[in-house]
């Protein structure tokens, strides 16, 4: 890139995606600057649970993309080894306890198989026989997977943007934007930057920058326990997810005790309880009302939780999209200005794949199929317009 | 649903008496404290069947006693946590007595915190704080065996000596970081009741022979031969001291854990939750901030005068200056292996390997762990917070979240609710478990 401009390329946002175009982009020898409005996984990347699966993801492009993202996942934790220590496969648990999730579970093994995805069901039946001992009365069916995986989002930004080299700016707010031919000019709080390319990274931030697009923030509360001691705590080697997660939004208006719930087994020896999706919400917001919800759902499912302590809860806005698709790549009306953002619950797994495509983007070289269409070109009709 | 009733947290001196104050007026008051009986830090009653005279006594039962002509419209719940106050201005007790509720307001009397800086070996077993002991030595009604020594800074050190040598168990050696006998003018200053009660102390451990040294520090802690052996400076003269059990105490903070603002109802801090000015102050605070509580609510207040907690204030700054010194140990220097927080066993060399990128309070929290263990922060971010000061300036925030403290998830689930927008908890899911 010769037109001598500060950067090839900035990135606003260093959340998990930031980060991992950051990683990518370098890697392809551009220089890049990241800038945040606070800092490394500020939002919802530092607020999240860790699941990169598969299994419980809508059938089509969403799958798909899950798929090549997991196995991407583990090229980068062995290859590259960037994600050396921070992504692990594990197995992975869901369970049934009414017929209507019991059919979901059936959708899923054929799906499964039809599309041939790494993922294997290594056992499914009445919970007795199940590897997770301790269940519930409730609870009258498991699927047991292997193949799915975990990272924590947080660590992953700071793999990321460590092995990157990419120059760091923070606290610094985008402020607004605009696409010159002399490349893309930047106002932040911290003064003006310039660079030939610009990707906006800026999670449920880019509604203040890009207001027409489709955004909403559909917030999660999140429960933090202390660690086991002793064994009076069930060996839980993956979390256990309510098959409600598999039911569509309306089947999710399920009683209290039957509300979908993940008890997912954190390294440190702590469990990770979540997650509500509400509409609306912040990272300020959290209620007993949920937090009871979640709870009595989770000891319905694995009575021994009762016994454990909260430590901690904490809630995490996801970026919805209006059609329910991430929104990626360059604007219509704005040359030299991609967008990455809009990942809901999926962005810790598809991180990596994201940066990858972008970076793609960024030198001219393009993306695959499944990423192209997630372009903000869908929403042309609605006409975006910037700041 | 807002219940009529106003939440008081804390049942010492400024707790009590904002309770009184607020039902004078015919407001009712649910007060809980997660202590087993009423009174707080200083007047907590010993042990049931323990018949030894009270120390305070007088001061005690005029307090208890103007709670006492109230008792129909406060409720009063011990051991009894107050969790936390979610968004929507519902508050979440737990313990003996647990239910959810929406008060029409908070007043957080929780007292103060206790500081212990870290340093090398003060997380072995037979280290408490100084607070620690003087519970034990209240609860237990009897003082801990073998040798014991109090280090650190504060009068605290010499309250507890004295309580000690009153029990029957003079400490080894008081190690006071500062040099609180070269102030005569600033001492003779102090209020009487303060004098008073300080002269006792001092008195009583020059008469028990108790060796006080000032100006002077511990350096490390470690343990030999099942005792723990002190290594202390005292200006540049090193010496090893060898005792039982080590009290340590480095002054009261604020205790600003469970103050977050409320969009919905009124929550203000009293007492030495507010601002550390000792017990007679903290019962002045109380009637203030309950006055202040009945005014947002609109309702006529009793008017209360400034002037006593104004004195308070002044002897407070006054006593601050006697116990002045520039740090217990030097935190810089504290070796890698120094554990900051015990929760997540995070050392020094942990807190300095932490890269660039985690230069942000919300990093050093997630990637550090720093703070994010069961205590939440309570006992280290002060200190991490004065070792990452030059890279982060105002360093970590202390997390407002509920939970206050690590909560039984049986006793969430059990906590009866009144707050009109009932969780429906059908009997199947209710626990069992206490
Ligand atoms: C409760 C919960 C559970 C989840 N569980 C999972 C899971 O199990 N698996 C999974 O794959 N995903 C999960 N997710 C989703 C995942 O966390 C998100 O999709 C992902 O973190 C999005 O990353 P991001 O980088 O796009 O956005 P963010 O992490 O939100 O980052 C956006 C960044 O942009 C910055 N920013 C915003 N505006 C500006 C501005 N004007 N100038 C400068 N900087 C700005 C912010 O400070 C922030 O750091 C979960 C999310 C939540 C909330
Ligand atoms: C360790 C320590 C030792 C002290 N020793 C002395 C001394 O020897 N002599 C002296 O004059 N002063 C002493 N003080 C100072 C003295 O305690 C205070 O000045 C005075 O008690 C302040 O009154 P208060 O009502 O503000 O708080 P406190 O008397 O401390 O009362 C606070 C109450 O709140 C309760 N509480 C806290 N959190 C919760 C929760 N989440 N849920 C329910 N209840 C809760 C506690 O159990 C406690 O009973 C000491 C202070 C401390 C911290």
């Amino acid at each position: 890139m010769s037109r001598n401009l500060q950067y090839d390329a900035i990135i606003a946002g260093a959340g998990i995606i930031g980060a991992s175009i950051a990683w990518h982009a370098a890697r392809k020898g551009l220089k890049i600057a990241i800038i945040d409005a606070s800092g490394p996984a500020a939002a919802a990347s530092g607020a999240s649970d860790g699941a990169v699966s598969v299994a419980t993801k809508r059938p089509g492009v969403m799958a798909s993309l899950a798929r090549a993202s997991l196995s991407y996942c583990a090229d980068l934790a062995e290859q590259a080894q960037v994600l050396n220590g921070v992504f692990h496969t594990r197995p992975s648990y869901l369970f049934a306890r009414i017929d209507a999730e019991a059919e979901a579970l059936d959708r899923l093994t054929a799906m499964l198989t039809d599309q041939g995805l790494p993922v294997d069901v290594m056992r499914d039946g009445v919970a007795e026989k199940s590897s997770v001992p301790g269940l519930g009365e409730s609870v009258a069916r498991v699927l047991e997977l292997s193949g799915e995986g975990h990272m924590l989002g947080y660590e992953a930004t700071r793999a990321f943007l460590e092995e990157s080299g990419a120059e760091g700016h923070w606290p610094c707010r985008l402020d607004a934007f605009e696409a010159t031919k002399d490349g893309v000019i930047l106002h932040t709080s911290t003064g003006e930057m310039r660079a030939d390319r610009f990707v906006l990274a800026t999670g449920m931030g880019t509604t203040n920058l890009l207001p027409d697009l489709p955004l909403m923030a559909r917030s999660g509360q999140l429960i933090i326990t202390d660690r086991a001691v002793g064994n009076d705590w069930p060996d839980l080697p993956g979390p256990l997810t309510s098959a409600a997660y598999l039911l569509d939004k309306t089947a999710q208006a399920l009683p209290e005790t039957l509300a979908p719930v993940v008890i997912d087994p954190l390294a440190t020896g702590q469990l990770l309880i979540g997650s509500s999706r509400e509409g609306g919400g912040t990272e300020e917001q959290t209620d007993f009302h949920m937090a009871r919800r979640i709870l009595i759902s989770g000891v319905a499912s694995l009575p021994a939780l009762a016994r454990r302590r909260v430590i901690r809860v904490f809630a995490g806005v996801r970026t919805a999209t209006g059609d329910g698709f991430p929104i990626v790549g360059e604007l219509p009306d704005m040359p030299n200005v991609f967008l990455a953002t809009g990942f809901e619950g999926d962005g810790i797994g598809l991180a990596p794949l994201i940066g990858r495509e972008v970076a793609g983007m960024l030198t001219g070289e393009g993306a695959m199929a499944e990423v192209n269409a997630l372009s903000p070109m869908r929403f042309t009709r609605q006409k975006v317009a910037s700041q | 649903m807002t219940d009529r009733r106003i939440l008081v947290v804390g049942a010492g001196p400024a707790g009590l008496s904002a309770a009184a104050t607020l039902a004078q007026a015919g407001q009712r008051v649910v007060v809980v404290d997660q202590a087993p009986q009423i009174g707080g830090t200083v007047y907590a009653q010993n042990r049931t069947g323990d018949t030894r005279p009270l120390s305070h006594a007088k001061e005690r039962r005029a307090l208890f006693d103007v709670v006492a002509a109230q008792r129909e419209r406060i409720d009063i719940h011990c051991s009894t946590s107050f969790v936390g106050l979610d968004y929507q201005g519902n508050a979440l007790i737990t313990g003996a007595d647990g239910f959810l509720f929406q008060p029409k307001a908070v007043i957080m009397a929780t007292g103060a915190r206790e500081l212990v800086q870290p340093r090398p070996g003060w997380t072995l077993p037979g280290v408490t704080s100084v607070g620690a002991l003087q519970v034990d030595l209240k609860t237990a009604g009897r003082p801990p065996e073998g040798r014991i020594a109090i280090a650190g800074s504060g009068s605290l050190l010499y309250a507890l000596g004295a309580q000690l040598t009153r029990a029957g168990k003079a400490p080894a050696v008081i190690f006071d970081a500062a040099h609180p006998f070269l102030h005569p003018l600033a001492t003779a200053r102090l209020p009487l009741h303060i004098l008073q009660e300080a002269t006792g102390f001092i008195l009583t451990l020059i008469r028990a022979r108790v060796p006080i040294l000032s100006g002077t520090r511990i350096l490390s802690v470690e343990e030999k031969k099942g005792a723990l052996s002190l290594k202390t400076n005292h200006g540049g003269r090193f010496r090893t001291v060898e005792v039982d059990r080590l009290g340590l105490h480095d002054g009261l903070a604020r205790n600003d854990y469970g103050l977050q603002k409320n969009p919905t109802i009124p929550v203000i801090a009293a007492g030495d939750c507010r601002d550390v000015l000792g017990r007679f102050a903290a019962v002045k605070d109380g009637n203030r901030v309950a006055a202040e509580i009945l005014n947002l609510l609109g309702t006529p207040a009793p008017g209360i005068s400034l002037t006593s907690l104004n004195t308070e204030k002044a002897a407070q700054r006054r006593l601050k200056s006697i116990f002045a010194h520039d740090g217990c140990n030097d935190l810089n220097d504290l070796p890698d292996e120094t554990i900051l927080c015990r929760c997540e066993n995070r050392s020094v060399a942990d807190l300095k390997a932490l890269t660039a990128t985690d230069q942000t309070p919300r990093m050093l929290r997630l990637n550090g762990r720093f703070g994010m263990g069961a205590c939440q922060g309570r006992f280290c971010l002060d200190w991490v917070a004065k070792l990452t000061a030059a890279e982060m300036g105002s360093g970590p925030s202390r997390p407002q979240r509920w939970p206050l403290r690590p909560v039984l998830i049986a006793e969430i689930l059990n906590a009866a609710d009144h707050s009109g927008n009932e969780t429906h908890i059908e009997e199947s899911a209710k626990c069992t478990f206490r």
